[in-house]
């Protein structure tokens, strides 16, 4: 699908964001450390292996969706916390298509319902199969813990959430290079599949 | 898939509407979200008296009103979200930039149409926000347009031009003072007519008819040619044209370039009418070029 770009690359890195490893305990396929499978050189890491090789691009581009991922989520949390009519459109530097219309939905449905959220989401996130050039693309696979961001009616301080819900969420989000930089495109949650 | 699909598929069996706004105590379970929601008994606020309207209304003083399909009047426009669609409860606005040809955003119709991000306020049942093609754009986009703007639209849509530039000589050549130079134009419905184009939001189309009455030939040497016909192509062995011609009485050597600058200036009328209204519209298109006139300064006869 992609084209001429010689330094083209299909790579898929599995990265876990240590510092929040430990929301995110239960997930049979966590590769202990970083492990990366690039342009044909499929390396089988052993767990004792101490640092892959990543290519540097391939690397780069890890460390941008992760930011611009964390960003998504920031500005999501932010936007949400005091919906309105007229929100704040920083979230249109790290979503687009689908993922912005679902934010500003969100924004739009609770300031209809009197709902805004509290507290702070963990994430836990890991890129896999990355791919560059101008129309890149990359999985962000996430369980998203949700104990302390809770939706809450602000006219009574009461809870909007339905009853018996899971705390955590594995949520399957897609970056794509939209006009030449990374940017969360989709965003969707397995509820039958814990995390 | 807003609503739960339980919850939608409940309604169904029940035999309600699958329209239905998500009412009170309704379970949303976006897909996107990682947590259910109860919607709320009363909207977050009181709306200004709107409740139980339909929800395609109009002022006494005409301007739009609009109202979700729970009841509550909202902006028509958001900057944010774009305009607002009675029919799904959602805001509309056309995505820029435009998602790449393959973006599956395009639902494969790529060019045709446009791709708009959707985000809803109350969405009735089955209405998602995100990315959504559409041939035309939705109930509601770009407000209430009035016949007149539609005509404006429809003129647009026409692309009138000035005249396709003919003469008796090319570019190439030389003409002479003295000498009968045809003028004419390529006679199609860009450049002299009869051109019709129709422009239309939901529940009102506009038709536009346009022709061309005249053009005004400014020859460069201070004369103006007016001919209310688009001239007649030049016919070997002829000398006058039967309807549009001029004659320069001097040259263009002392000119720059040494050519006089020909502008020619076509007057279309345009008639519309549609939504009950009519009118009529004057608009000019210009088309230039150049010409060389030298004098002929030996005449040889026999």
């Amino acid at each position: 699908m992609m084209t001429t770009r010689r330094w083209l690359t299909t790579a898929t890195v599995a990265l876990l964001a240590t510092a929040l490893l430990a929301a995110c305990t239960h997930q049979p396929d966590d590769p202990p450390i970083a492990t990366l499978t690039a342009s044909g050189t499929v390396t089988p890491t052993p767990t004792a292996t101490p640092t892959p090789t990543l290519d540097p691009e391939v690397a780069a581009a890890q460390g941008a969706i992760l930011d611009v991922y964390q960003r998504f989520w920031a500005a999501t949390v932010a936007v949400l916390s005091a919906p309105a009519l007229e929100p704040s459109r920083e979230i249109e530097d790290y979503a687009y298509g689908d993922a912005l219309g679902h934010v500003y939905t969100d924004v739009l449905t609770y300031w209809n319902n009197g709902i805004a959220m509290q507290g702070q989401p963990k994430l836990s996130p890991v890129v896999s199969d990355i791919t560059l050039g101008e129309r890149g693309m990359a999985t962000i696979t996430d369980c998203v813990d949700v104990t302390d961001w809770q939706p809450v009616y602000t006219a009574t301080g009461k809870s909007a959430a339905a009853p018996d819900q899971a705390t955590r969420s594995l949520t399957t989000s897609t970056a794509s290079v939209i006009d030449g930089r990374w940017m969360i495109t989709n965003s969707v949650v397995d509820r039958a599949t814990p995390c | 898939m807003l609503t739960a699909s339980l919850l939608a598929g409940l309604l169904l069996v029940l035999g309600a509407p699958v329209s239905a706004a998500s009412l009170p105590g309704d379970v949303v379970c976006p897909e996107w979200r990682q947590y259910c929601w109860v919607t709320a008994d009363t909207p977050g606020s009181p709306g200004s008296g709107s409740s139980g309207a339909s929800n395609a209304n109009t002022s006494p003083t005409g301007t739009r009103v609009c109202v979700t399909p729970r009841g509550r009047e909202v902006p028509c426009y958001s900057d944010v979200a774009g305009w607002f669609n009675d029919a799904d409860g959602c805001y509309w606005k056309v995505v820029d930039p435009p998602p790449a040809a393959d973006d599956p955003g395009w639902e494969g119709h790529y060019p045709d149409g446009a791709v708009y991000l959707v985000s809803c306020i109350d969405p009735i049942v089955g209405t998602n926000g995100g990315l959504t093609w559409r041939a035309t754009p939705p109930p509601g986009y770009g407000g209430i347009a009035t016949p007149a703007q539609l005509a404006q639209q429809a003129v647009a849509a026409m692309r009138l031009t000035g005249p396709q530039i003919h003469m008796t000589i090319d570019a190439s050549q030389v003409g002479l003072v003295g000498v009968p130079l045809w003028l004419w134009t390529d006679v199609s419905p860009t450049t002299w007519g009869p051109n019709a184009a129709t422009a239309s939001v939901p529940g009102l189309a506009v038709t536009a008819n346009a022709k061309a009455t005249r053009i005004v030939w400014s020859m460069g040497d201070g004369h103006t040619q007016v001919c209310e016909n688009p001239g007649t192509p030049y016919r070997t062995g002829e000398v006058h044209s039967p309807t549009c011609e001029y004659v320069y009485s001097t040259a263009s050597s002392g000119q720059p370039d040494g050519a006089f600058p020909v502008t020619a200036t076509t007057t279309w009328h345009v008639d519309w009418s549609g939504g009950g209204q009519s009118g009529s519209l004057t608009l000019t298109r210009n088309s230039s070029t150049s010409v060389r006139i030298g004098e002929l300064q030996v005449l040889v006869t026999g």
